[in-house]
């Protein structure tokens, strides 16, 4: 995989995820579609997976780093890991099932990306749960919280099928081998 | 992409080790996070060049609704002025009230704080929070501007007041709105009326999560004939643990008024801001400065920089 394309990649994604995301945002609501997921599901469907788990690793943890979590006793704090494990556990979840996934659908990603915004949000809320257990002073509540990031999931799915109409002809820029690029399962001898 | 980068992170070994890392910071107490500030300003100011100019360009697509929709340009700059107006008439009045108050302190022997001035700095709203349950919003902080976390408070429209600055880090200041749901209460009166003697009725607003204030408001049995608490009226802050400069500030207007269900004699109010908070391009950061600061800048700058105190010398 071609880390330099893959960098350049989150480094748009996720300007134009803060930039953008209050304004795909569902009136009032906190729920708004995650723009650096599918790229995160797009590498796990075709990179290494060793490659594939770094760079969903990589990506959470910017997100983890652009999330300040409001204090309720004053100020905030930034919390590296939640957003960075939920979206390793996607991409593992996608490096699982991708023998059985027809690749070159732009569906697939988007089938693939509602999968993965599941898995990650369950293990955001549930980390940031336990924090609030041994009284840490985060304002976090979770049921509404759980709520507000499925429905999230959902919507970025949609995202996930227009961003697949503009990285599925970069496949190649992003260095991934024909064989993982799933051109060749079928070959002539 | 060759290089020492490249083999780390294609190692095998080292993915769980930073599993593991992560795991332990995910659940640190976070007064043994606050080094994780530094990284997360670094990541922003990195982005600010795509997430700046998409959030301008946005932000002038989409602006944030005012609450009058079918107002033209000439009659809304007319009715900010009017606002900003009796807004400083209303500070003045309740400064004039506490320097009445102060004078009597000081006639029984107690000391008292020096005033605060304020400089007003209009900065841009670089982004907003790459989860949007956070809330806070991060603005631009240049370098000196001297952003004090708690005493700054930031204002849009001239007299909407938007919140007050969380923490400074680097470049980029934390603001947090009044309406996000980890605010805490405030204290405001509900203005009944244009004139100097307009009765007021004081209520208690949290935020509900939608972008309103919800909040108990003291009981208008005892109002004069004719005056009645309506939708529209204006609510302006009167809370003691808001910096002096953001007294008398518009906390939004009434949108609604509801009995309360745990008291059926009072009515609880809802208060929608007069913009969508959350889609504010820029924002004025008022800073507290003391008075020979103030002094000293004003020497140094030829151009009319801080006012000795917010809205002491109406233009």
């Amino acid at each position: 995989m071609n880390w330099t394309v893959y960098l350049l990649a989150l480094w748009l994604v996720l300007g134009l995820e803060l930039s953008l995301k209050p304004a795909l945002a569902l009136g009032p609501t906190a729920i708004a579609p995650s723009l650096v997921l599918p790229l995160v599901i797009f590498v796990a469907m075709h990179a290494p997976s060793v490659a594939a788990l770094w760079a969903a690793a990589v990506a959470g943890l910017l997100l983890d780093l652009t999330f300040p979590l409001a204090l309720t006793t004053g100020g905030e704090v930034r919390v590296p890991g939640p957003s960075a494990l939920g979206f390793t556990l996607a991409s593992a979840l996608t490096l699982n099932l991708r023998a059985m996934l027809i690749k070159r659908n732009p569906l697939t990603l988007l089938a693939m990306s509602i999968a993965g915004a599941i898995v990650a949000a369950i293990v955001v809320v549930a980390l940031l749960t336990i924090r609030a257990t041994y009284g840490d002073p985060i304002a976090f509540r979770p049921a509404p919280q759980l709520g507000a990031r499925l429905l999230s999931s959902l919507y970025t799915g949609v995202a996930a099928l227009l961003q697949a109409l503009i990285l599925f002809p970069m496949a190649t820029l992003f260095g991934f081998t024909s064989h993982h690029a799933g051109h060749r399962r079928f070959t002539t001898r | 992409m060759p290089g020492p980068l490249s083999s780390l992170l294609n190692a095998r070994r080292a993915l769980p080790v930073a599993l593991v890392l992560l795991t332990i910071t995910a659940l640190l107490p976070a007064r043994n996070l606050a080094w994780a500030g530094w990284f997360g300003t670094l990541v922003q100011t990195l982005a600010a060049p795509i997430s700046h100019p998409v959030s301008r360009f946005i932000r002038w697509v989409v602006p944030a609704a005012p609450l009058v929709a079918d107002e033209d340009a000439g009659s809304r700059a007319w009715r900010l002025r009017a606002e900003e107006f009796e807004t400083l008439y209303l500070r003045e009045r309740s400064a004039n009230d506490r320097l009445l108050e102060q004078i009597a302190l000081l006639q029984s022997g107690l000391e008292l704080n020096p005033g605060l001035g304020v400089r007003q700095l209009a900065t841009p709203v670089i982004g907003a929070s790459s989860d949007l349950s956070s809330g806070l919003m991060s603005v631009r902080a240049p370098r000196g501007s001297n952003i004090t976390p708690g005493t700054s408070i930031a204002v849009v429209e001239g007299v909407q007041l938007l919140g007050r600055v969380d923490s400074v880090r680097a470049m980029i200041a934390q603001v947090r709105p009044i309406t996000d749901r980890s605010a805490s209460r405030v204290e405001g009166v509900v203005v009944l009326g244009d004139s100097r003697e307009a009765p007021r009725l004081r209520c208690s607003l949290a935020p509900a999560g939608d972008g309103t204030l919800i909040g108990p408001v003291e009981n208008p049995a005892g109002l004069p004939m004719g005056v009645a608490l309506a939708v529209g009226h204006r609510v302006r802050l009167s809370d003691p643990t808001w910096p002096e400069s953001a007294q008398e500030l518009i906390l939004g207007q009434v949108a609604s008024i509801q009995p309360n269900p745990e008291q059926p004699l009072r009515q609880m109010l809802v208060v929608r801001p007069l913009v969508d908070l959350s889609r504010v391009s820029e924002v004025v950061l008022r800073i507290p400065v003391s008075r020979e600061d103030a002094g000293a800048e004003s020497a140094r700058t030829p151009a009319p920089a801080p006012v000795p105190r917010e809205g002491g010398a109406p233009p």
